[in-house]
């Protein structure tokens, strides 16, 4: 098996995780829940639900729809709200080999600034994922992201809040991602985490309904992969900062594919719900391959894709 | 605790047309499970299908537990193709339990269909401590009934159906208001509870006959669509009062909820 001299550790700016798979948002809930059945040392990071100032309800059921081999969710964001968060889970998250992100979603840019101010209370929080992306709210979430001109203020108001690591999430429903990207970029952020869902709807022949009571949702899973690993070649020909790279990831090839298009690292999301274990497997799937390929260090993957045409076409210099 | 298991197969058969019974070696689940809890079974290999799905947890005999389902889609037609020997991954025991309250002298336990394996557990449970039980059973006709024909369980049961061929002719919820009204004639209400599971018809038929107010517990188990089985992705929730907002989760704030309490989705 593996040898001790492989490095499956990376950076992505200030942040060191001892390996590139973080849980991704909603997926992992506030970072507690699995502790019975997983250990969140075999992550390196892991990213909490959103969190908002108030506490919100969510939305109407049904919230979720399997549409295989995808899953397609209208949850809107429902969580504790920062008070609760701050005080009964957040000391039970940090000073573990995982990196703790908290996930923050607000309506307005003065409660993400409120939300920081109220997590920067708490020791040991490893940073911040600003959630502009969420296509199932009706304010706030991604009309945030389709905007780089408010995407950039958030993102400059958020920095100079904390000093601890930033990066937005960004959306697959907008016509150039990467000016999302180079507005954050723009505002301070020290990485951009994408792709959020593809905005999706599944419906009943029968009963001429929707499956999802807000009728559309968000779509995740294994289907949404070639669209993500797109996304994330785009917008590594378009900024500096690292990429953390999300969607339909359930092995290790997906990772080592997100990697070679410029991820630093990546998130899983969906796969999590069947399989909580499933960072610990990968993990150890990459020390062999890393053996095998005489591969030392995984970051040496990051953007080294092959191709004659130096971007992909249609994307701007 | 919750466990994820690597179950083993003992024994798989269809006991009616496209109900299927398995009976699995899943020690470290039957040593925590209690009647009203689920597991999420993996039904198939490399995330196809991709999500788990939730079955309550059957009888339990030692270290063996039986799910039994009907085969709806996918995954629940991929479990009939297992056989015994193979391993079958489970997270569980989820959800919280029916309760068993000491004080109660009558229990009437009310199955619709499918519902009824997790009030198998629960009255083959207060059978072994002792405790009273009966337990009805309403289906459509015999091809609905989630128990095989040679089942002793049948000979202790009552069993109602519509088309009346064979059983009782009627609605489940026919022999459980004689009994009520048995029990209130006796002034024995307030030392009965009720616990229920089965579709929504039948939950609502029963919210509407029975006196809520002087049972001393009546309570259901629900069903929804769900992803994770264990409070994190907020899929599973259904209208309940009484909570902080108007949603609860199946998965972690039930899938038992006050009777009273439930409302159907509004679609």
């Amino acid at each position: 098996m593996a040898s001790s001299s492989i490095d499956l550790s990376v950076s992505l700016g200030s942040l060191e995780l001892h390996n590139p798979l973080i849980a991704a948002s909603g997926c992992f809930g506030y970072g507690v829940e699995y502790d019975d059945v997983a250990d969140r040392d075999h992550l390196g990071g892991f990213i909490t639900k959103s969190i908002s100032l108030q506490p919100w309800k969510g939305n109407d059921p049904p919230r979720l729809t399997e549409v295989s081999p995808g899953l397609l969710n209208s949850i809107g964001l429902a969580n504790m709200g920062v008070d609760r968060f701050a005080t009964e889970i957040a000391p039970q998250i940090v000073g573990g080999k995982a990196r703790a992100i908290v996930s923050v979603a607000c309506k307005v840019m003065e409660e993400y600034e409120e939300v920081v101010a109220r997590l920067e209370e708490v020791q040991g929080l490893d940073g911040y994922e600003l959630n502009i992306s969420c296509p199932n709210v009706k304010e706030g979430g991604m009309a945030f992201c389709l905007n780089p001109t408010l995407t950039e203020e958030l993102v400059s108001r958020v920095r100079r809040t904390t000093d601890r690591w930033i990066t937005t999430k960004l959306t697959p429903n907008m016509t150039s991602i990467s000016d999302g990207a180079r507005a954050s970029e723009a505002g301070g952020a020290d990485a951009v985490s994408l792709i959020n869902t593809l905005v999706g709807m599944a419906v009943d022949y029968k009963s001429r309904r929707p499956k999802l009571a807000t009728i559309t949702g968000g779509y995740s899973g294994p289907p949404i992969k070639p669209v993500a690993l797109a996304k994330v070649w785009e917008v590594w020909n378009a900024v500096k900062i690292p990429i953390i790279g999300i969607g339909g990831i359930t092995n290790w090839k997906d990772v080592v594919e997100f990697m070679i298009v410029g991820a630093g690292a990546v998130q899983i999301g969906t796969a999590l719900y069947t399989e909580p274990n499933l960072p610990a497997q990968i993990a150890s799937d990459l020390e062999t391959f890393m053996t095998e390929e005489g591969i030392t260090s995984l970051s040496e993957l990051t953007g080294t894709l092959k191709t004659d045409r130096g971007a992909m076409v249609g994307v701007p210099e | 605790m919750k466990h994820l298991e690597d179950a083993i197969v003992h024994s798989i058969q269809e006991i009616r047309p496209g109900i299927w019974s398995m009976w699995l070696y899943s020690p470290l689940i039957c040593k925590d499970a209690q009647p009203g809890q689920f597991v999420h079974v993996k039904a198939g290999e490399a995330f196809t299908p991709l999500l788990r799905r939730p079955l309550s947890v059957g009888r339990v005999r030692g270290n063996q537990l039986e799910l039994v389902w009907r085969v709806v889609g996918v995954g629940t037609e991929s479990m009939t193709r297992l056989s015994a020997g193979d391993v079958v991954n489970l997270f569980g025991p989820l959800g919280n339990p029916f309760t068993i309250d000491p004080d109660v002298t009558h229990r009437l336990l009310v199955g619709g269909g499918l519902g009824v394996p997790p009030l198998v557990y629960l009255y083959e449970t207060l059978k072994q401590r002792g405790l009273d039980a009966t337990l009805f059973l309403g289906i459509g006709g015999r091809n609905d009934m989630p128990l095989a024909d040679d089942d002793p369980l049948l000979s202790e049961i009552e069993v109602t159906a519509e088309d009346g061929e064979g059983f009782r002719q009627g609605l489940v919820t026919d022999p459980v208001l004689e009994r009520i009204q048995m029990l209130a004639e006796n002034g024995l209400l307030d030392a009965t509870s009720l616990h229920s599971c089965g579709p929504w018809g039948l939950v609502n038929a029963l919210q509407r006959a029975l006196p809520h107010d002087k049972l001393k517990l009546a309570e259901v188990s629900l069903e929804q669509q769900m992803a994770c089985g264990n409070g994190v992705c907020q899929g599973c929730a259904v209208n309940v009062d009484g909570g902080a907002t108007p949603y609860q989760l199946v998965c972690h704030d039930g899938p038992v909820f006050p009777l009273a309490a439930v409302h159907p989705p509004e679609m």
